[in-house]
């Protein structure tokens, strides 16, 4: 199927959830004429305009034999794989935000670095985990210590 | 006049040479920290500065704010992640060219254009505090809205020509600054009782997500086509004289821009660098290079939020009136030495002044060796194996957007985005639309509301503050040109491919 | 004049909570003892900002009176919502509190949220900050009834900081008092609010004294009432909304708040401290200069004034129609 025809029809799909969305903004009695709900109901609506527009005109010129869209310098040639591998990390770095807190800073950043190097082939070894761990403490250093961000301390505790 | 000597006078008997060049580091280190904002930078300071003399800490505090405002431009040119809010449009050409090998150019010609843009702002402000602070108390409410209209019409520029997806792209994040508390009634919208989201969805962190995590799972994701960044360079360079010429206009129109910008009080530098980018590519004589790793295109907006960071202080001296996040810590400098920054203080005890004027400019000259001395390290370091570098930059993202309000459910907020940012680019959406929108949209909301507060509802309220009117007028102007000018590449770029068929 | 700058210059060195540890010599009175070495003091607002810098210019005097070290943290962002979340998870010891405005009770008043004001237990009230109505220089008018009389007649656009907040509640409340309708204009912070005030866009605006400091000494704006008991030491001549027939009286608090259950030894340290503390000379000038009112109330008395206000507010919100219950 054609690119720009599915954005097309995700942007009505995501116009409709924010539109169901803006109809529960409560009302108060201080609003002006235009009200708390009103921008978000132009947006709402403004999108799905657009989107719907959108996807007549795809349509419209697929019809006339416009080729499809595909960028020239398209690196997602193997969509499938591409998203496979994405969704990958992406839940390599969910797993490190539900960690992030109870674990403490250190521990959670090296992990983060060693699951992102093996997810992309790098081989463990002494090596990696010494970057890891090397790397967390860094940027701990950098955070924590020099900048007095209040980082979580996690299973160190007190220690730090 | 006078006032510029008696500045340089002061540069021998005080700390300020010493000050600036400190603050300097201090500044484009902490702005090159993605998630760091320059008023974060700043505030850590403060403390340090109370045992200070009030000229040392405040040249401290300046030229920490001045260079927060060129770090910002090293991570957006070097690894794709906006190092503050301004620097996103910087950002553009600078990974571009430092996609084709030329990361050194790009950060000499940011370099250059944050030294121009400096000294003009801050020229601007010791000649012009007077009169142009009468200029700053001209904007109401109907001319944020009208001024936010003007930076929404850069959009069909910024589409690459992909009106449509770029029409949704902005959409998207007209629709993310919705999010949080409403500006005029005060309730919340899309909250849901989260507490994290009241204030609103940070600006920085989209950004964060669309740009970094995005660039991170695209990277990952497309790792078996052996694009690898081959960029050799490991040091800054200075732009040729043929550079230079090249960008003259640009760093002109940057910095006019960016003077411009800075004195109304709200506008900001994202707006300044966006509108500078915009205007220097429709001035430039090769607007086909912008996008894709044009020296113009890095030169004008770093121009511009240099430019727009200096001009900045005009409504804070003349008015005390903080004009953002950064001038508001600034003030916070001043009241901690008892003092209260305004047309009575400046008259009273000029050499403050004076002090600040000459601090500033050393130390839009101390950025020079101070970013020689710190750019081959971080170019070294970008130059490692993808794998971890991929791996350090998700790292320090988090990190740094954990430091800004030490919240967990940020770091969900700027997965999402990556998430976002990485379906944007597999659809071909343009992202800069998405930017524009999500710093826009509020204002835009926000002052149109207000102005009809105002009128009772009447919206020739708008037609009867004429600076509105002539911004209204430009955007009108903008809009239907870019639309005509996008119609005929179109229709020239169908008949080519005709004939190549 | 050069001695007073040293003095005050010495003061801030001490107000250095963390990094340097300037140790204070030992002062005439003793320390009051404290169950804890380290005391954490939260606010809600960022490094530089206004409780920010309430906080840590009162810890510095504050160490002199009770035997501890005051530690800041700056826990911002959902305007006190997240403070308020951080401080319900903490242990009601007296080891670590909240700067208290009445920011906390309104955040928690129009938004539904897990951990509100009625998780935290007063601790003490210290200061007023007093809340003026002012105007530019060179309006045409002399008196908040001025004001009054031109919005029965035409449009009239007052200016608050910000939608949710006691400021704009107060102007809200000063329409109901004077029967006319005029425009209230929000913005984020002062800054726009001045502004608009200066180029005449917004008639009159409601702030707090401190926030006006530069434009009074200026000459730029002219303050009309001022919305409190008695007219303020630093601006004698101008009289309270009271005096002029309108009953509008704000008393914007700071204050200190712990989690639930503080314990009575630890109540009964603030309850001595604070006095002492207001009443130190040095503290006292600069409090007086930064445009605050000294309120004492201790914590039995907090807790019960926090209660009635939180109430109150309450009422009002739902009269004027901004919170549905």
């Amino acid at each position: 199927m054609d690119r720009d025809l599915i954005s097309g029809l995700i942007g009505f799909a995501l116009a409709l959830v924010y539109l169901f969305a803006a109809a529960d903004i409560p009302t108060s009695a201080l609003g002006d004429s235009v009200g708390a709900a009103g921008f978000p109901h132009m947006l709402g609506y403004t999108m799905a305009a657009v989107s719907a527009l959108f996807v007549a005109y795809r349509l419209w010129m697929l019809r006339a034999g416009a080729p499809r869209a595909v960028p020239s310098d398209d690196v997602f040639a193997q969509p499938a794989r591409a998203f496979a591998s994405a969704a990958g990390t992406v839940a390599i770095c969910a797993l490190f935000i539900l960690i992030f807190e109870p674990l403490g800073y250190l521990p959670a950043i090296a992990l983060l670095i060693l699951g992102l190097c093996l997810y992309q082939g790098v081989r463990l070894d002494l090596r990696l985990v010494a970057i890891a761990v090397g790397g967390s403490f860094a940027l701990w250093l950098l955070f924590a210590q020099l900048l007095a961000v209040r980082m979580p301390a996690g299973i160190f505790g007190e220690l730090i | 006049m006078d006032a510029i000597f008696t500045s340089f006078e002061m540069l021998g008997t005080t700390l300020i040479v010493p000050m600036a060049i400190l603050g300097m580091i201090w500044g484009i280190f902490g702005g090159a920290l993605p998630g760091i904002s320059p008023s974060i930078t700043m505030a850590l300071l403060l403390p340090f500065t109370y045992t200070m003399d009030p000229i040392s800490a405040l040249v401290l505090l300046t030229s920490t704010y001045v260079g927060a405002e060129y770090g910002g431009s090293i991570p957006a040119i070097l690894i794709r992640t906006p190092g503050t809010n301004a620097s996103a449009a910087t950002m553009i050409d600078g990974y571009e060219m430092k996609k084709k090998g030329k990361a050194g150019e790009a950060l000499g010609i940011s370099l250059q254009a944050s030294s121009i843009g400096n000294f003009i702002g801050i020229f601007c402000v010791i000649l012009l505090t007077g009169p142009l602070s009468q200029l700053a108390l001209a904007f109401r409410p109907t001319t944020y809205f009208a001024l936010g209209i003007l930076g929404l019409s850069v959009i069909v520029s910024v589409s690459e020509g992909t009106l449509f997806k770029g029409l949704l792209a902005a959409l998207i994040g007209l629709i993310i600054a919705t999010i949080g508390t409403d500006p005029v009634t005060g309730v919340g919208r899309f909250t849901y009782g989260n507490a994290d989201l009241l204030t609103g969805v940070p600006i920085i962190l989209v950004m964060v997500g669309l740009f970094a995590v995005g660039e991170i799972l695209e990277q990952i994701a497309t790792r078996s086509d052996g694009s690898v960044v081959t960029d050799r360079v490991t040091r800054l360079k200075w732009p040729t004289w043929a550079i230079q010429k090249k960008t003259a206009k640009a760093n002109f129109i940057g910095s006019a821009i960016g003077v411009f910008c800075g004195i109304m009080p709200g506008a900001g530098g994202t707006v300044a660098s966006f509108m500078a980018y915009a205007e220097a590519r429709r001035f430039s004589r090769t607007p086909q290079e912008f996008g894709k790793g044009s020296t113009e295109g890095v030169a004008a907006p770093e121009a511009a939020n240099n430019a727009d960071a200096g001009v900045g202080l005009i409504p804070l001296l003349s008015f005390g009136i903080p004009a953002s996040n950064s001038t508001a810590v600034l003030l916070g400098g001043f009241l901690i030495h008892g003092l209260i920054p305004g047309p009575v203080l400046f008259s009273k005890d000029p050499t403050l002044l004076y002090g600040m004027f000459s601090g500033l400019l050393v130390a839009s000259l101390a950025l020079i060796p101070a970013a020689f001395l710190t750019l081959s390290a971080s170019i070294w370091l970008v130059n490692r194996p993808k794998p971890y570098l991929m791996a350090f930059i998700g790292a320090l993202v988090f990190s740094g957007a954990y430091s800004i309000n030490n919240s967990v459910f940020d770091l969900g907020l700027v997965l999402a985005a990556g998430v976002l940012g990485f379906g944007m680019r597999f659809f071909g959406m343009p992202m800069l639309p998405t930017i524009l929108g999500l710093v826009l949209g509020y204002m835009i909301e926000a002052n149109y509301r207000r102005s009809l507060v105002i009128s009772g509802g009447d919206n020739s309220i708008f037609l009867e503050d004429p600076i509105a009117v002539a911004f209204l007028g430009f955007a009108a102007l903008f809009l239907v040109g870019s639309i005509i000018r996008e119609v005929r590449d179109r229709k020239k770029k169908n008949r080519d491919m005709g004939v190549a068929a | 004049m050069l001695d007073r700058k040293f003095a005050a210059r010495a003061a801030f060195a001490s107000v250095l909570t963390f990094g340097i540890a300037a140790a204070l010599p030992a002062v005439a009175q003793d320390k009051i003892a404290y169950p804890h070495k380290v005391v954490t003091l939260v606010t809600h607002s960022s490094a530089g900002g206004g409780s920010d810098v309430f906080l840590r210019d009162m810890t510095g005097y504050l160490k002199k009176i009770i035997d501890a070290d005051f530690v800041v943290e700056n826990v911002s962002g959902g305007s006190g919502a997240k403070a308020m979340a951080h401080m319900a998870k903490q242990k009601p010891d007296g080891s670590v509190f909240y700067a208290t405005t009445p920011t906390y009770i309104y955040t928690s008043h129009m938004s539904d949220l897990d951990a509100n004001y009625t998780a935290l237990e007063p601790l003490v009230n210290v200061f007023y900050d007093p809340e003026v109505v002012y105007t530019r220089a060179d309006a045409p008018f002399k008196t908040l009834q001025d004001v009054i009389t031109k919005a029965k007649s035409e449009r009239s656009a007052w200016g608050a900081a910000n939608p949710g907040s006691l400021e704009r509640i107060t102007l809200e409340k000063l329409k109901k008092l004077t029967g006319v309708n005029a425009a209230i204009v929000t913005s984020e912070g002062g800054g726009e609010t001045m502004v608009n005030v200066l180029n005449g866009t917004l008639d009159i605006a409601i702030g707090e004294l401190q926030e006006l400091r530069s434009q009074l000494e200026g000459k730029q704006v002219r303050v009309l009432a001022v919305l409190g008991d008695s007219p303020l030491p630093q601006l004698p001549d101008v009289p309270t909304a009271k005096a002029g027939g309108i009953d509008l009286v704000v008393q914007k608090f700071r204050g200190l708040a712990g989690p639930k259950g503080l314990p009575d030894d630890v109540t009964k340290v603030w309850d001595e401290a604070i006095p002492r503390l207001l009443a130190d000379p040095e503290y006292k000038a600069k409090y007086e200069a930064a445009g605050l009112v000294p309120a004492f109330m201790p914590h039995a008395e907090a807790v019960t004034f926090t209660t009635n206000f939180a109430d109150e507010q309450k009422a009002i919100l739902t009269e004027v129609g901004i919170t549905k219950k």
